[in-house]
């Protein structure tokens, strides 16, 4: 089994932590970065980071979030989630790491669709607690998905928008911090 | 075109369409909760009547309810049992009830209240010659119950 590089794990941690101080800052709902940071780490170190980092941040906010323990919801959201990091790594394998400003429009559509793949499947989430109250499976989802329809087009839209402006810039950002995609290699630290 | 954008093109019409079709079902839900409640309301509103309706007392003072709600079938009688602290006397199902005190106002030997109903036709009020609870309302009636001398017959209409 491969081990994680004391740097990749301890910026896990870190990027844990800022994704769940941003999900408990107060913001308008259904505007977040959570799924921003988590493409974005995707996007710069692979699937398997995205995805670990999806997990850790949507299991600790589920107990920690301002509107009470998830329950239920709570494997929705992490299923979620892992889907916006896989979709970030995904993403890094079509464009082999690089971006540029023409990516904009790219990560604007991408994250308008993970965004509504993420509401689709937690909405999934809110009628198989409708289906534990004896409602039938579809109908309740049918359900969910229109009585959610308006915070979920405000989730879509806002994420598509940060999307769209912030993943070159940061991801530019935070590989010029790391001094290039070498630097996470199991290589030596150049020093 | 290249596959690449046609790939995001495509994804983006995919987003489009599925949150264009649950905004679309949410209108449509929101629609016809309002067309329901909508149409409950003017069921019952089928099912009342707007009447106005004057109190005259002896003293000059005249108090109109105007635009009064009720279910369609009431008489003069309910109409003044919704709006005034009535007491009455029942004689019973051939003779009907009368009217012998409105908001403390008591009928006695030389006064007692009378019921008017108003002839929009002929623009005068008319004087029924039998009791309130009999006087069946219709929609956008007026009625007037004054307190009268029993002196002169028939008495002065309410003005």
């Amino acid at each position: 089994m491969r081990s994680l590089p004391t740097r990749q794990l301890v910026l896990l941690i870190v990027l844990s932590a800022l994704c769940i101080g941003i999900q408990l800052t107060p913001r308008p709902p259904n505007v977040e970065f959570t799924s921003l940071v988590v493409f974005l780490v995707g996007a710069i170190f692979g699937i398997s980071f995205g995805a670990t980092l999806g997990i850790l941040v949507m299991f600790i906010n589920g107990f920690l979030s301002p509107w009470g323990f998830a329950g239920l919801m709570l494997p929705f959201q992490v299923t979620g989630m892992v889907i916006v990091g896989i979709g970030g790594g995904l993403y890094r394998r079509t464009r082999g790491g690089l971006y540029d400003t023409g990516s904009c429009i790219e990560t604007a559509v991408l994250g308008a669709f993970l965004t509504l793949v993420y509401d689709i499947i937690t909405n999934f989430g809110i009628a198989v607690s409708y289906m534990l109250l004896g409602i039938p499976i579809l109908p309740a989802f049918i359900s969910a998905i229109i009585s959610g329809a308006i915070f979920s087009g405000i989730h879509v839209v806002s994420n598509a928008a940060v999307f769209g402006v912030a993943f070159f810039p940061l991801t530019n950002a935070l590989q010029k911090l790391l001094g290039g995609e070498k630097t996470w290699k199991k290589e030596p630290l150049l020093t | 075109m290249e596959k690449r954008t046609f790939t995001y093109i495509a994804l983006g019409l995919l987003v489009w369409a599925i949150s264009g079709t649950a905004v679309a079902g949410y209108y449509l839900a929101q629609y016809n909760t309002y067309q329901n409640e909508y149409e409950n309301l003017a069921s019952e509103m089928e099912s009342i009547l707007l009447v106005n309706i004057l109190t005259s007392y002896d003293n000059g003072t005249k108090v109109w309810y105007n635009n009064t709600a009720l279910p369609v079938g009431s008489t003069a009688f309910k109409a003044i049992l919704a709006i005034a602290d009535i007491k009455y006397t029942d004689y019973g199902e051939d003779l009907g009830i009368l009217v012998t005190s409105i908001n403390g106002v008591v009928s006695n030997s030389t006064h007692g209240w009378l019921y008017w109903g108003w002839d929009a036709e002929n623009s005068k009020w008319e004087l029924p010659e039998y009791s309130a609870s009999k006087y069946i309302l219709h929609r956008g009636d007026t009625i007037a119950f004054a307190y009268e001398s029993y002196a002169t017959w028939p008495p002065l209409p309410p003005t």
